[in-house]
């Protein structure tokens, strides 16, 4: 016997063990974004030249806390949900081994202990660009290796899922594009371990003094960001993910071709391999050509699979509106429903990712990464690709997903302020840092009035100041949601399991009529324009 | 929910797609080799590029270069003038750069930089230009400065608490 709960919006059923596991990495990931948002927050405020809020010390312990859990933390724990949803509720089976997912959240969780615990205690101030010889404390570099062992744990779990659905033959045809997807995101995922295992061994054995007294600097920037670059390719296939999954929650989309979508989650698995490179760009030792080839021809070709789901997203809410019978030429974009925090976070997420993207692109072309090199503008593209990109999608999924589990979103007037505030603050901070690159302001600097300087200081400070404002919405946005989130989740769902014995019970139960119902009805008695 | 991307796809799927999604990959597929071939061509036909003149050292070989290249031709204390034609040398430490260059407007020169620590990276102001001082690894850009002034030089990479205190100078002089 074993406790089925069925959705009954979409029909899918999840079991108990599968469902328990999803909400407690939900509920972490949650945890980890608030965390993220009090020191963005603090990080905004400090930046801004007006307030300058934090002495040295404390900002760069807080710039390393923001990094490391908005970065790495909060995107692959919430991930782990969409994977195990992804390879049991779409695929109508259930965990093959629970006790993997539990132990691959036990490292991870251990892991982020220990990485977040020698940051606070002072003696891991080094930033996200942790590079040796910078010291850390050695159980920061072993945090790391547990957590890269906990996520490799769960990649397995999801493979031997895929293998277990197969077998049962609980689909036919092709997988769903939802874990289509996720697995692209899990092989990337596979392929950035290995990259994590490379950098972090001998740094942990380095920093330990046991066995290995010196790493060569260029060697852990490249296989560092093996792992750090390839890991943001697994964030933005699940981002695209979330924004597929986001529009069939609210609206019930169909793709607008799967063949299109397909051919772009896999284009991914090639253009990612070498993004490394995008790093080495202004190093000594590697040639032009490698840095030609590796960062500027790839990473161009990068841009083509995430500009075909720029289209193909909107395009599915488009085609499918316009079935409904909502008329004109702009008449879907004026029914996206902006009155949905899922869909408004939907639109600036595929907004601020696709700016994102572009300064990516800029900075990764070889003769203009010498101008973009550690400036605001990197700031810039990170916080357009993964914290406006895959935050922003990842918080409209959760607007969907958290119903779909049960759970009612409490606050939903909060919840639109926050999707718009939220918006507002990204599209200003990104307007100020593109600002303030322009005129060569440096990243990761607590003071930059250059006190004692002998040389004429640039006056960097109105666009610094707008960062300030544009961060302390964002921040507060997020910090919102997050309180929307975990208050939802501790309210507890109303939903009953059925107690089923046979695993056929696991197929889909007839799913409701679209619920854009209402709106093409709202539509029809509206005078034709 | 069939249809949606929740269920696997209807059968059909895998046929040719249809025409506007053609026509959109072969827009990006052309301002990507657009793109490509820009910055492959510039290589070629430009002067501005990437620095790929290169050693391998250790901070105590190089600390001895700059020293030398000091005491040869130091004008004032930790300032250099360098004669043109010469190679120029900028060390990186916690938390200075040193030492202060003084160049002529329109004669070109090689800077070379490394760091005796940990990574760095030289930037000057406003001018948006960028170097990765490595431990280990020597690096040369050569650049011909066309615009005199003062140039306060700061560090982008984070080395340590003294960071954002980390500074040096490049004067150009007609």
């Amino acid at each position: 016997m074993e406790a089925i709960y069925t959705d009954p919006e979409t029909g899918l059923r999840l079991d108990r063990a599968t469902r328990r596991l999803i909400l407690t990495f939900m509920g972490t990931a949650f945890v980890i974004l608030g965390g993220a948002a009090v020191a963005a927050l603090l990080v905004a405020l400090t930046r801004a030249p007006a307030i300058q809020l934090l002495w040295p010390s404390a900002y760069y312990m807080t710039l390393t806390f923001h990094g490391i859990m908005a970065l790495t933390m909060w995107p692959h724990v919430f991930e782990a949900t969409i994977w195990l949803w992804a390879c049991t509720a779409l695929l109508r089976t259930r965990l093959a081994a629970p006790i993997l997912g539990w132990l691959a959240y036990g490292l991870a969780a251990l892991g982020i202990l220990m990485i977040l615990g020698t940051v606070a205690s002072g003696k891991a101030s080094v930033m996200y660009t942790l590079y040796i010889p910078l010291r850390a404390d050695p159980l920061f570099y072993l945090g790391h290796v547990l957590y890269a062992v906990g996520v490799l744990v769960l990649m397995i779990l999801f493979g031997l899922n895929l293998l277990k659905a197969r077998a049962e033959g609980t689909y036919t045809g092709s997988l769903p594009l939802v874990t289509y997807g996720m697995a692209v995101s899990a092989i990337i995922t596979v392929v950035a371990v290995v990259g994590a295992v490379a950098a972090f061994v001998p740094a942990m054995l380095w920093a330990f003094r046991v066995l290995i007294t010196k790493v060569d600097p260029l060697y852990f920037k490249a296989t560092f960001w093996a792992m750090g670059h390839t890991l943001q390719y697994t964030n933005i296939t699940a981002m695209v993910v979330a924004w597929y999954a986001t529009a069939t929650f609210a609206l019930k989309v169909k793709p607008v071709s799967e063949k299109f979508s397909r051919w772009a989650f896999a284009l991914y698995l090639i253009t990612t391999l070498p993004v490394l490179m995008h790093h080495l760009l202004v190093d000594p030792t590697w040639s032009h050509a490698v840095k030609y080839i590796g960062a500027t021809f790839v990473g161009i070709l990068l841009g083509i699979p995430s500009a075909m789901h720029g289209l193909a997203v909107p395009a599915s809410v488009e085609k499918t509106l316009r079935s409904r019978g909502v008329p004109g030429l702009w008449g879907w974009l004026r029914q996206w429903g902006w009155d949905n925090p899922a869909m408004v976070l939907l639109a600036f997420s595929i907004l601020l990712f696709g700016i994102g993207g572009f300064d990516g692109t800029v900075a990764t072309t070889m003769q203009l990464n010498m101008t973009r090199h550690n400036n605001m503008w990197i700031p810039a593209h990170i916080h357009g690709a993964l914290a406006g990109g895959t935050t922003l999608g990842f918080m409209a999924f959760a607007y969907g997903f958290l119903p779909h589990l049960g759970f009612a979103i409490r606050g939903k007037g909060w919840a639109k302020f926050q999707a718009w505030i939220t918006a507002v603050g990204f599209m200003t901070m990104m307007g100020a840092m593109h600002w303030g690159a322009h005129y060569g302001v440096p990243r990761r600097m607590q003071d930059i009035r250059f006190v004692g300087a002998d040389a004429p200081v640039p006056s960097w400070f109105a666009s610094m100041n707008l960062l300030g404002i544009g961060g302390t919405l964002a921040a507060v946005g997020v910090l919102i949601f997050v309180i929307i989130a975990l208050t939802s989740m501790l309210s507890g769902s109303k939903r009953q399991p059925e107690m089923v014995a046979e695993l056929k019970d696991l197929r889909p139960a007839p799913a409701r009529e679209p619920a854009l119902a209402g709106v093409a009805a709202r539509v029809a008695q509206e005078p034709a324009t | 929910m069939a249809g949606t991307v929740f269920d696997p796809p209807v059968a059909g799927w895998e046929r040719r797609m249809p025409g506007d999604k053609r026509f959109f990959m072969w827009v990006l597929v052309c301002q990507a080799i657009l793109l490509i071939g820009l910055s492959g061509s510039w290589i070629f036909v430009a002067a501005q590029n990437n620095p790929t003149k290169r050693f391998r050292t250790s901070p105590e070989e190089f600390s001895q270069r700059v020293n030398a290249f000091v005491d040869k031709y130091q004008v004032a204390p930790r300032t250099v003038r360098v004669p043109p034609g010469e190679d120029a040398y900028l060390l990186s430490r916690m938390w200075s750069f040193y030492p202060d260059l003084i160049l002529k407007k329109g004669q070109t020169y090689t800077i070379w930089y490394s760091s005796v620590d940990v990574v760095h990276n030289p930037q000057i102001s406003e001018q948006l230009l960028s170097f990765q001082a490595v431990p280990g690894h020597a690096q040369g850009v050569t650049l011909t400065p066309n615009t005199t002034g003062t140039f306060l030089v700061y560090c982008g990479e984070y080395c340590g608490l003294g960071h954002h205190g980390m500074m040096g100078k490049i004067v150009v002089e007609d």
